[in-house]
């Protein structure tokens, strides 16, 4: 009975969230589709023929698993960002805190959605790329798996962002001054092995590496580190993660006075 | 099965920074009632709602629906509850249709289900016209009565409303107090705030009367305001005899004449 209750109920959320995104798919998918095309284009087929093998692979083959994920994880932390911070600026969150709805299935709903979403934008970019490329798709997946995490820890980073943010304006900063260079910084246009000391060390700090590698690993069967680290740390990241979401959302920090 | 719907018990809140919002209220309402909750603006009414509904965090004191903690047992406590608050709090970029299809799964009902009855509560409710459109270009007397029918739609046992007739004009409100006057007929148990003394004279069976966080009466109409007010505002006015409460009225329990 309350498993079919909470089944119910997350089933509502999870297609409110993705009607959300997808009535306005102009603004929400297509520009990770436009940007990755813009750099196959330009750096995979312009500039990269002159690069020769990079990491093991063409240029353009290189690049795309970078510019897949990085669609994959800036949609999904837009999403759960916005529509949660939207949720609350507007007060429907409470439509959720009044109904028999625990913390859990709240940040599983949410979550839900925006993995949809990251997975739609990452497979539309893999679609507009492939073409652009050589590659085989080595370990499938391994590759969806590493793309699910990857959106999963970052819907749940970027519902912590919208539980924090008091305007509009702070849905946007961790995305653009923290997340988008760990991301552009994390081996999605070059093997960090390239890059001089003590970059190259410093780099390994940098946890976008190894999320980037595994998944540059699961679709050309090449890699710099090694995909064991990423499978060791990307789930306890992601579960920890969901657990501190989770927390937020059930003390009601910013959510109830 | 216990006979009552709402169990208060040393109900303490102080907001950050801010004067005790609720000093220790205790109140009790039995099924089947329709309980009015009156107060100058500060008294802790909206606060009071807060707590039960699960909008404001519980401080002290406990809260009972129907016999379960809504806390603990969130389906058993919460399912059987609608809210209709008193600031608008629907997501004014969605379908009006999809507004309370959504609301009614967050409550557990299955899809196909919460499709019927957003049509009927829609319709009992007179928006049905307006059903595939978006709440932006909806009268605030609409506004009230899309939460209305959101809060109805999964036929819960206790609806409790937050001032639900402030700013309706006088047909509007009309067919408000009659709709609740069916409901509560039908059995659903009612808690309604309100500053409008006639439609806690001639709708509600008991008013709890609340001054600067504590209960300071709990009573029938006739009693507190006596049964010859008229509603004028002269010295036998309803409004003087409700002002004479707030200035003479020692604290006293239900049990208290």
């Amino acid at each position: 009975m309350n498993a079919t209750i909470l089944w119910n109920a997350y089933q509502g959320l999870v297609i409110k969230q993705v009607r959300r995104f997808l009535r306005s798919w102009i603004q929400n998918l297509l520009p990770s589709v436009v940007t990755a095309t813009l750099f196959m284009v330009i750096f995979g087929q312009f500039v990269g023929r002159d690069l020769g093998q990079v990491g093991g692979a063409s240029y353009a083959d290189y690049l795309m698993p970078g510019l897949v994920l990085f669609a994959v994880v800036t949609n999904a932390y837009n999403n759960t960002t916005l529509s949660f911070f939207g949720a609350r600026l507007q007060r429907h969150i409470e439509e959720m805190l009044v109904a028999p709805m625990p913390a859990w299935l709240i940040v599983a709903g949410f979550a839900t959605a925006a993995v949809l979403r990251g997975l739609m934008a990452g497979a539309l970019v893999l679609l507009i790329a492939l073409p652009m490329t050589s590659l085989q798709l080595a370990h499938p997946g391994a590759a969806l798996l590493v793309a699910v995490l990857s959106a999963l820890l970052f819907s749940f980073a970027g519902l912590i962002n919208g539980i924090f943010a008091r305007s509009f304006d702070d849905t946007s900063v961790i995305a653009t001054f923290l997340l988008t260079p760990l991301i552009y910084l994390g081996g999605v246009f070059y093997p960090i092995d390239r890059l001089p000391a003590p970059w190259d060390t410093a780099s390994l700090a940098n946890p976008m590496v190894y999320i980037v590698d595994g998944f540059r690993y699961s679709l050309l069967d090449e890699g710099t580190t090694g995909g064991g680290w990423m499978l060791l740390v990307l789930p306890v990241v992601t579960v920890s993660t969901g657990i501190l979401a989770w927390w937020l959302v059930a003390r009601g920090v910013r959510i109830k006075p | 099965m216990t006979d009552t719907a709402i169990d208060l018990q040393g109900l303490h809140k102080t907001y950050k920074g801010g004067q005790p919002a609720l000093a220790g209220v205790d109140l009790s309402v039995p099924r089947g009632a329709f309980h009015g909750l009156l107060g100058p603006n500060g008294a802790g009414k909206s606060t009071l709602i807060g707590l039960m509904t699960g909008l404001v965090r519980l401080e002290t004191g406990s809260v009972r629906l129907f016999g379960h903690d809504p806390e603990r047992d969130p389906v058993a406590a919460r399912r059987r509850v609608g809210l209709v608050p008193q600031e608008v709090n629907f997501n004014s970029f969605e379908p009006i249709n999809e507004i309370i299809e959504t609301q009614a799964m967050y409550y557990g009902l299955p899809r196909r289900r919460a499709r019927e009855r957003a049509r009927v509560v829609l319709e009992r409710v007179g928006l049905q016209k307006r059903a595939e459109r978006k709440p932006w270009g909806l009268s605030g007397g609409m506004k009230r009565r899309l939460m209305l029918a959101r809060a109805l739609v999964h036929e819960p046992e206790l609806l409790i409303l937050d001032e639900p007739t402030a700013g309706l004009d006088v047909e509007a409100r009309r067919d408000t107090w009659a709709l609740l006057q069916e409901l509560n007929m039908a059995g659903t148990t009612i808690l309604m705030s309100s500053h409008y003394l006639e439609e806690m004279r001639d709708l509600c069976q008991n008013v709890a009367v609340l001054k600067e966080g504590r209960l300071i009466a709990n009573d029938i109409p006739e009693r507190l305001f006596g049964a010859d007010a008229g509603s004028g505002t002269g010295d036998q006015g309803l409004e003087a005899r409700f002002l004479r409460l707030l200035e003479g009225g020692e604290p006293k329990g239900e049990d208290q004449p």
